[in-house]
């Protein structure tokens, strides 16, 4: 996906805009001239060059027709439904973390996308998917001692 | 000396040589998979290594991307795709060597000249870092200022593409890492009243999102290729080898030089120093018309050079705390979270750590010979590995190690936003490992240049006071002047051009 330059520069000096904006309410330090805001701010105006720079560039080069130009993927349907899995399954995960726990969640996340590039074989994906998830939980809770959520599944297994 | 046999005792330890063998097999394993990078499997090692002793988790990071770097090369030699970018410079080559029947060959050649390399590098890494190390002793906080920021400099100019870009790039990992409690006055940043943002963007995830999450996101969203691998057995790779040696003793010293120089330049690393070697070759070969047909020249020369570039740029981030690339950037935030902070003072307080590493640097390049030729053997099996269960694993591995630093669910937040935002970045041509210098260098650079300014009650000229601070300060800036003009000159060179009929490029 390809952004327009000048889209790019007008995000970049919101971005500085908004650093500024902030930095204005850190407070000094007790006999200095300078304090907390002074690192900030340097980067604002960094930002702000940087985007002007881009502002007007992207306005006499024009590499990108319109605002946004979509990747070619996007012209193939099932690229868009890939993203949006990978992506969308990532924040459902993270929302059901707790809940669900790390097996159940990963096993159901991997299982969609491995059947989904695979062309819809449901059964082989979950065998795989609930295999190298059971494995990862295993290595990551049991060896490694990070405390995964085991969401329902708590107690009923090591 | 006693220092010395603690670290050989700290390396020749079960656990450790178990580590670097696995390590190996994973590194290798990385990067003879199309896609996946050195820094990726160094990304994906980190949250491992958090439960290990340093010297184990250093052997670990060391060893997997040395057999990374080399395993790059054989998909290239084999089906025309670079494993790792690192081998991208001479794949043309490479696979037309292939295609004459010469895979044995161009498959040894990367294997015995990586290993050259790699040692090459790891010596120099092991006579320079103790020397360098006495002279950076006497730095101040005006030097350490001006030495990040020229390696943030070197980051952005070097990196390929437009210096705008890079510079945006660096700003943003300067931007994140202010995020937090500010070094001098310990005010809380830009938190939005998250107490988990007090604690700063967490690197780790920053950068598995923008190293793995990114590149899996590329793959979904570029077309499914089958690669077509030549039917045939591969014989013995080392046959040739020492001929090849004769043939080239000037390219592999020049190479060795070359790449281990580029590698110690911070910001640049193993991608970089292959493309200037394959192309210094180029210039100086007696036959460059045959470069890009299936000649061997470049392949010794790049491959050589890739491996001793990995080992220089651990001098400026062992010595300095400054990074010499990517891998070695997020080695730093390793050594951190281990306690042992890298520069100068590490010489001093643990130089039983330092010896480790060269000696473990000095081994990994060695286990590459039998390791190299075992995944030569096995290459058939590694590419039949299916891709499609391959990147949601990876995906879930991201989950997993994002969440394992500080065991919060926030983590994967940080590494699924700066995933995205990396894969943005790189579709619209702004280089990723600049924003995760500058997230690393960020704290670093902040309070030494807090710490001068109030040394110097605000005077920007107490920043050239000190001799070798100013002579830092000069190179530094002078970077930036010649870039800046060199920008100027192109945008002056581009406008009669574009007077004409608006050209896409």
């Amino acid at each position: 996906m390809r952004i327009h330059d000048s889209l790019i520069g007008v995000v970049l000096l919101a971005l500085a805009a908004f650093m500024a904006y902030e930095a204005a309410g850190f407070p000094p330090m007790p006999g200095q001239r300078f304090g907390p805001s002074l690192v900030p701010n340097l980067l604002a105006a960094g930002f702000a060059i940087c985007g002007l720079v881009l502002v007007a560039s992207g306005l006499r080069r024009r590499e990108v027709a319109g605002l946004v130009e979509l990747g070619e993927w996007t012209r193939r349907g099932g690229h868009v439904l890939d993203v949006g899995l990978v992506v969308g399954g990532l924040v459902l995960l993270i929302l059901l973390w707790k809940p669900l726990g790390f097996l159940i969640g990963a096993t159901l996340y991997t299982t969609t996308l491995a059947a989904r590039f695979r062309g819809g074989r449901l059964g082989s994906s979950f065998v795989v998917a609930l295999l190298a998830c059971f494995a990862i939980d295993w290595a990551f809770r049991r060896l490694l001692l990070v405390p995964l959520p085991q969401g329902p599944l708590t107690g009923l297994y090591w | 000396m006693a220092a010395f046999e603690t670290a050989l005792g700290l390396v020749f330890e079960p656990y450790t040589l178990w580590i670097m063998l696995l390590s190996g097999l994973f590194g290798l394993f990385v990067g003879a998979m199309p896609g996946l990078t050195a820094t990726m499997a160094t990304a994906l090692l980190v949250p491992v290594t958090f439960f290990m002793p340093p010297v184990p988790a250093i052997a670990s990071i060391v060893t997997a991307t040395a057999m990374a770097i080399f395993a790059g090369d054989l998909p290239g030699a084999l089906v025309r795709i670079p494993g790792t970018p690192a081998s991208a410079a001479y794949v043309e080559d490479a696979h037309r060597l292939t295609r004459k029947g010469q895979a044995e060959l161009v498959l040894g050649c990367g294997l015995v000249f990586s290993v050259i390399g790699g040692i090459f590098g790891s010596l120099v890494l092991a006579v320079s870092a103790p020397i360098l190390a006495e002279f950076a002793l006497g730095f101040s906080s005006f030097e350490y200022f001006w030495l990040a920021l020229f390696g943030l400099s070197c980051a952005v100019f070097i990196s390929t593409g437009r210096p705008v870009k890079g510079i945006v790039s660096v700003l943003l990992g300067l931007a994140l890492a202010t995020v937090g409690i500010d070094p001098t006055a310990g005010h809380p940043r830009f938190t939005f009243g998250s107490v988990e943002l007090t604690a700063g963007v967490s690197f780790i995830p920053a950068m598995i999102g923008m190293f793995a999450m990114a590149e899996v996101l590329r793959w979904v969203t570029s077309p499914r290729t089958i690669e077509n691998l030549a039917e045939r057995q591969i014989g013995n790779v080392f046959r040739g080898q020492w001929a090849l040696f004769k043939r080239y003793p000037v390219n592999v010293l020049r190479s060795n030089i070359v790449g281990t120089a580029i590698g110690i330049l911070p910001g640049a690393g193993a991608d970089i120093a292959a493309w200037i070697t394959y192309a210094l070759s180029k210039r100086f070969s007696k036959e460059p018309e045959k470069f890009g047909t299936g000649h061997i020249e470049g392949v010794v020369d790049a491959g050589t050079a890739n491996n001793s570039a990995l080992a220089g740029a651990w001098v400026p981030a062992l010595v300095f705390g400054i990074p010499g690339d990517t891998i070695t950037a997020i080695v730093i935030g390793v050594l951190f979270i281990k306690g042992m902070n890298p520069g100068p003072t590490i010489m001093l307080n643990n130089p039983e750590f330092l010896y480790a590493i060269f000696i473990v640097f000095i081994l990994a390049n060695l286990l590459m010979l039998p390791l190299g030729w075992l995944a030569i053997k096995v290459f058939r099996q590694i590419l039949a590995i299916p891709r499609e269960f391959l990147m949601p694993l990876i995906l879930v591995s991201c989950v997993v190690g994002s969440f394992a630093i500080n065991n919060s669910i926030f983590g994967v937040g940080i590494m699924l936003t700066l995933g995205v935002i990396g894969y943005l970045m790189e579709e619209n041509g702004f280089p990723i490992a600049p924003a995760i210098l500058g997230l690393v260098l960020g704290e670093m650079i902040e309070s030494h240049f807090m710490t001068s300014m109030i040394k110097a009650d605000g005077n920007l000229l107490a920043f050239f006071e000190r001799p070798l601070s100013a002579v830092l300060g000069i190179v530094t800036l002078t970077v930036w002047v010649w870039v800046a003009l060199g920008a100027v000159r192109r945008s002056a060179a581009r406008v009669p051009a574009s007077a004409g009929p608006s050209t896409a490029g």
